[in-house]
């Protein structure tokens, strides 16, 4: 639904975006993490079309971005950074003037204007003028002018920043609820927020891509750690593990519950972690200790996110 | 993932903004050629005011329809000047002389060249009699002297006329007057005939008249002698004790077609010794049968403005002054009135008589206001201010207002009315003594008949508007009524139009008349009392602060008015998915 | 079509929203009736006293003062245009709905013209009125420059609408403009004094030119229309270039 090649952006000296590619298809919540800086919003407004890229397309659907950029924008609801917002309106003037916009013709557009009111849940807020309202509340108007003609694809930037907790729980079902049926794509500086929503994760640093993958394979990564926990005689394990050739090396030692033994496993290089967590298996079996837990060790996103993080900025500095 | 980065791409940002920044500019280099040639482009222009001073008249469109053969507008004007009024002056004159162009449909040549440029130019100007007009004028620090060139010469069928300067303001009236004139087949010819102690005071006039007129004084008609054939029109101004043959003839020519205008006095005013001198015209009888003899009484109106220009107060001189205005006088529709937004009459006469029977109806364009009085003169006037003003308060006390006629014109075929034909020489004309030898009868056609046609009469009871009051010219509205009469006479309605393009007066309220009125005195100014005048003052005062009030109050009552509905509480316009309808969500 | 329209009701609407709008309509409420009544032109080369002391049933002094109350009133209502959009941001949703540019520039320029025009009507109608029963005021006069006037307004509002576009702050917006507009009617006065074709130049760019020579007389003239259109059809296409090139970046 959302396909972006070589997108590269340049504010005179300074390169915002370079070189990033990636698609999402349509049914999916992704996530859009990345330091300050790193180029987010900058991607975001590239792909909203409020930006031109210098290099690159942006193709909404079946539309280019710089080829027939009305159809293309027409498929986006954006939810901008700090929701700006007409001030002086009223929220159900603003949200038709945006319906009109959008070209919601009059027929539908008392219709559209209640169904986005009633998702954003703008309960009473209707004719209240915009510079009045809370900030949950201005929020939700920015939700739904961007939900109002109901578009394929969203673009939420940093939806819950600010956002009191019950805001934030209120925001976070409603994207799960969005994401059955849409392609948004959720930026956010809340990690717990992304590992909550996102089934995919796009991670931004300096500028470039650094890491997309799903939510699971970016945790289990390329790391060939499995965790073992056994019931047994420590030499007795040690000894065992020592001779398995699956094994390239391995940290033994006691369990944090009483009588067990916890060891972490390094696999031997070009072996399927998978291959080598059943031989694993099969040889604790048989030797006769007890096999409590037997897993892949996998990383939180935090962790994921400051390898990749870290990993680019060595490579900008180098 | 990662696509090979597409080469044309990378620079398509700095294209775009190459692009823009082309685009900017080839807008830019656009408005400036459009600037250069908007000036050349082909303009519609539409007059919609009521006055179209700014643009030709149909007359003049009529005019230049009317011209058998081409004309040559040769102008001198100076085109390039270091003074910015005097080149934008220029093109107007430009402008003005396009457009005659445009006007003329390939009749009119207009051929501008600039004397202060080329010495050829420079000796035709001078040869033309066209002399510049000397200006000085500061161009940044220094003071400039530049000799302006005006001129313009009009030609056509072998005749010119030149005018050694000429302004937009008065170039349509000017050269279309000039393309009339020189498209006549000759000078019109017109009889002038002044009261035997008038001729020095109207030599103006004369004068004025004589620039489009081959101008004849009219001699011998009482010895019998018949009125000239090739005169055209004859004015008689201020006649007095006219021989009777004179008058028998004058009417006999006028009752066969002719074209004539009457400006006659009753009374005559000796400033010096305050004597009111009673006049016998000579030609009164003739004029009673048109129902337009001017009465021995003269009228005084009682609507004279009471303020000056400036402020300043004056007390009217009754029986001495009168104006005539737009409000009670000269009446607009009638093509005599045009463009005469007022005219000064003194010791006017109104004009009285019954016309016979089946006799065209006098067409009056000239009449008093509904408060004027008719009054008998007296043998002496006190011209002081003291008299002036008992002599106006006994006639106020004795007469009721009503309303005159002071100037009417008659046009149709004055013959036949009183039917001369049937016995010319038996029935003697009214007030005429019979001649020795008899009258000469008229002249018949083959049939017998007497040869009528059309005849054109004008009679206002008063000549002293066309006397200058200062040494020079009549002043600008007795020249405007003069030429408007015989241009009326001459049946030259497109020249009486294109001279009616001077603005109507358009006055304000005069809310201290209102507030007379509307103290309900049978008096005027000259008897109110100090405190009456304050009042009255004040009371305009307060209507004309009552305008302005009127004027912002409304102005914010709108913009109240507008507030309002602006913030109006609305309903919202929503549609909930449970079928309500507007309210709140 | 309907894009474009929704653009024109909000830029019409929007000033009104703020308080400007209001204070600026009183202002001129004052201003307009203060000099019609009793200041008259004081300058120039016809110099009028007041309307009662004049003694016309005419508006001639207020059209004298037209080009010098629309270089403070135009700015006042179109600084915002673009620079407000600007800086609160809002210009980042608004280039991202699907609206082309244009219909952005030409609706947001019809927008504020509109509502210039509804409050000179507020504000001149019932003088218009209230002349009209003092005297016999030549209607015809009035309604050609009225249409001068809009020829001339819809100039002034394009130049201030590029103005705004090239600011984010609407101060500066509103200063630049009122300068703007007030040199271009300094063409005019300049011309008096500048040497022969340059004088021509500035004279015929001048706002005197083509309303106190033309529509304040009555006429109604091609040529200014022309002028004024070039005007609009310049500053709008810069504005376009002005907002595509912030796409750019």
């Amino acid at each position: 639904m959302i396909r972006a090649t070589s997108l590269s952006k340049s504010f005179g000296r300074l390169q915002a975006v370079r070189d990033v590619s990636f698609e999402v298809t349509t049914g999916s919540v992704v996530g859009f993490l990345g330091p300050n800086g790193a180029g987010k919003s900058t991607t975001m407004r590239m792909l909203t079309g409020f930006l031109s890229p210098d290099a690159g397309r942006v193709e909404i659907g079946e539309f280019g971005m710089a080829e027939q950029p009305l159809e293309a924008r027409s498929q986006v609801g954006y939810l901008p950074e700090n929701t700006p917002l007409y001030g002086g309106m009223r929220v159900d003037d603003y949200l038709e003037h945006v319906a009109k916009l959008r070209g919601i013709a009059r027929p539908e557009r008392a219709r559209a204007l209640g169904r986005a009111a009633e998702r954003a849940g703008l309960h009473g807020m209707l004719t209240r003028r915009v510079r009045t309202l809370s900030k949950g509340y201005r929020q939700r108007v920015g939700l739904a002018q961007a939900l109002i003609s109901d578009p394929p694809v969203l673009i939420l930037d940093e939806p819950t920043s600010g956002l009191d907790p019950a805001e934030v729980g209120r925001m976070r079902s409603l994207v799960r609820e969005l994401g059955t049926d849409k392609t948004v794509l959720l930026s956010s500086h809340v990690l717990g927020e992304i590992e909550e929503l996102c089934a995919r994760v796009l991670i931004l640093s300096g500028g470039q891509l650094v890491a997309d993958d799903s939510l699971d394979a970016l945790r289990c990564g390329q790391d060939s750690t499995l965790i073992l926990e056994v019931r047994g005689q420590l030499e007795e394990v040690r000894a065992l593990l020592a001779a398995q050739p699956v094994l390239a090396s391995f940290d033994l030692g006691p369990g944090e519950r009483e009588g067990l033994l916890e060891a972490d496993l390094f696999a031997d290089s070009g072996r399927v972690i998978d291959d080598v967590a059943v031989a694993i298996a099969a040889a604790v079996v048989g030797a006769g200790f007890g096999l409590v837990r037997l897993e892949r060790r996998r990383r939180t996103l935090h962790e994921v996110f400051l390898d990749a993080t870290r990993g680019a900025a060595e490579k900008a500095s180098a | 993932m990662s696509a090979p980065i597409n080469e044309d791409a990378v620079n398509y940002a700095a294209r775009r903004r190459w692009k823009l920044l082309l685009s900017g500019l080839l807008m830019a280099l656009c408005w400036l050629q459009l600037q250069r040639v908007s000036d050349r482009l082909p303009a519609g222009r539409a007059d919609l005011s009521e006055d179209r001073l700014a643009s030709f008249s149909p007359a003049a469109k009529a005019i230049l329809d009317q011209v058998d053969g081409s004309v040559t507008i040769e102008a001198f004007l100076t085109t390039s000047s270091q003074s910015g009024s005097v080149v934008v002056l220029m093109r107007r004159m430009l402008d003005q002389l396009d457009e005659l162009e445009r006007l003329g449909g390939g009749k009119v040549t207009v051929v501008v060249s600039d004397p202060s440029r080329s010495t050829e130019a420079q000796t035709r100007a001078r040869a033309l009699g066209i002399r510049p007009a000397v200006q000085d004028f500061t161009s940044g620090t220094r003071t400039v002297t530049e000799e302006i060139y005006l001129g313009v010469v009009v030609r056509h069928a072998g005749r010119s006329r030149t005018y050694g300067q000429l302004l937009p303001n008065n170039l349509e009236y000017a050269l279309l007057q000039a393309v009339d004139d020189l498209s006549q087949p000759a000078r019109r010819v017109l009889g002038w005939m002044p009261g035997a102690d008038l001729a020095t005071a109207l030599a103006p006039a004369r004068a004025q008249l004589s620039r489009r007129f081959d101008v004849r004084d009219v001699r011998g008609l009482e010895s019998g002698v018949a009125v000239d054939a090739d005169i055209d029109l004859i004015v008689l101004a201020g006649p007095r004790d006219l021989h009777p043959r004179a008058a028998y003839e004058l009417e006999r020519w006028l009752r066969a077609g002719g074209r004539m205008a009457v400006f006659a006095d009753r009374t005559r005013l000796d400033l010096q010794t305050g004597l009111i001198e009673e006049i016998e015209t000579g030609f009164g009888e003739q004029l009673k049968v048109f129902g337009l003899m001017p009465d021995r009484r003269v009228v005084w109106d009682r609507e004279l403005p009471s303020r000056g220009t400036g402020g300043a107060e004056f007390y009217p001189m009754p029986l001495l002054t009168s104006a005539v205005d737009g409000a009670g006088g000269i009446l607009p529709g009638h093509p005599i009135g045009a463009a005469q937004p007022q005219i000064w009459l003194q010791l006017v006469h109104p004009l009285k008589g019954v016309p016979a029977a089946g006799a065209p109806v006098p067409d009056v364009f000239l009449s008093s206001s509904d408060t004027a009085f008719q009054a008998l003169p007296a043998g002496r006037l006190e011209t002081g201010q003291r008299a002036l003003k008992d002599e106006l308060n006994t006639l106020l006390a004795r007469t009721a207002p009503e309303r005159f006629v002071l100037g009417a014109t008659l046009v149709g075929e004055l013959g036949r009315a009183t039917d001369p034909v049937r016995a010319p020489a038996a029935a003697p004309l009214p007030g005429a003594p019979e001649p020795e030898g008899g009258w000469p009868p008229l002249e018949r056609d083959a049939r017998g008949e007497v040869e009528v046609s059309e005849s054109r009469l004008v009679v206002i009871g008063d000549v002293n508007w066309l006397v200058p009051q200062s040494p020079g010219q009549p002043s600008g509205l007795a020249a405007l009524l003069l030429e408007n009469t015989v241009d009326w006479l001459a049946a030259r309605p497109e020249l009486i139009q294109l001279r009616s393009k001077q603005p109507t007066p358009r006055p304000l309220r005069d809310f201290e008349r209102e507030a007379f009125e509307a103290l309900d005195r049978e008096s005027v100014l000259v008897n109110l009392s100090l405190s009456e005048r304050r009042a009255i003052e004040r009371s305009a005062g307060r209507a004309r602060w009552g305008a302005i009030a009127a004027a912002f109050g409304g102005s914010l009552a709108l913009l109240v008015g507008l507030f309002a509905i602006q913030r109006r509480p609305r309903v919202a316009r929503v549609e909930l998915a449970d079928g309500r309808r507007g309210g709140q969500a | 079509m309907n894009r474009f329209l929704a653009v024109v009701r909000r830029e019409a609407l929007e000033p009104m929203e703020g308080a400007a709008f209001w204070v600026a309509g009183a202002v001129l409420a004052v201003l307009a009736h203060l000099t019609f009544f009793l200041v008259g032109v004081p300058f120039g080369a016809r110099p009028f006293p007041g309307l009662f002391a004049s003694g016309f049933a005419s508006l001639d002094i207020a059209f004298a003062w037209a080009p010098t109350i629309l270089a403070g009133l135009v700015p006042a209502l179109t600084m915002g245009a673009w620079a407000e959009e600007r800086r609160s941001g809002t210009e980042e949703l608004l280039l991202t709905w699907p609206v082309s540019t244009l219909a952005l520039v030409a609706g947001k320029f019809c927008g504020r013209l509109l509502s210039l025009v509804v409050l000179l009507l507020a504000v001149y109608l019932p003088m218009v009125a209230v002349v009209r029963w003092l005297g016999p005021l030549d209607l015809g006069t009035v309604f050609a420059a009225s249409v001068g006037l809009l020829w001339m307004s819809a100039a002034c509002v394009a130049i201030a609408t590029l103005v705004s576009a090239c600011t984010r702050d609407q101060l500066v917006a509103f200063l630049v403009s009122t300068l703007a507009l007030l040199a271009l009617l300094g063409l005019g006065l300049l011309a008096r004094i500048a040497p022969g074709d340059l004088a021509e130049r500035l004279w015929s760019a001048s706002p005197q030119a083509h309303f106190l020579e033309t529509g304040a007389r009555g006429l109604v003239d091609t040529g200014d229309f022309v002028h004024g259109a070039g005007i609009v059809a310049l500053c709008l296409g810069l504005t376009w270039v002005k907002i595509e090139r912030r796409r750019v970046g």
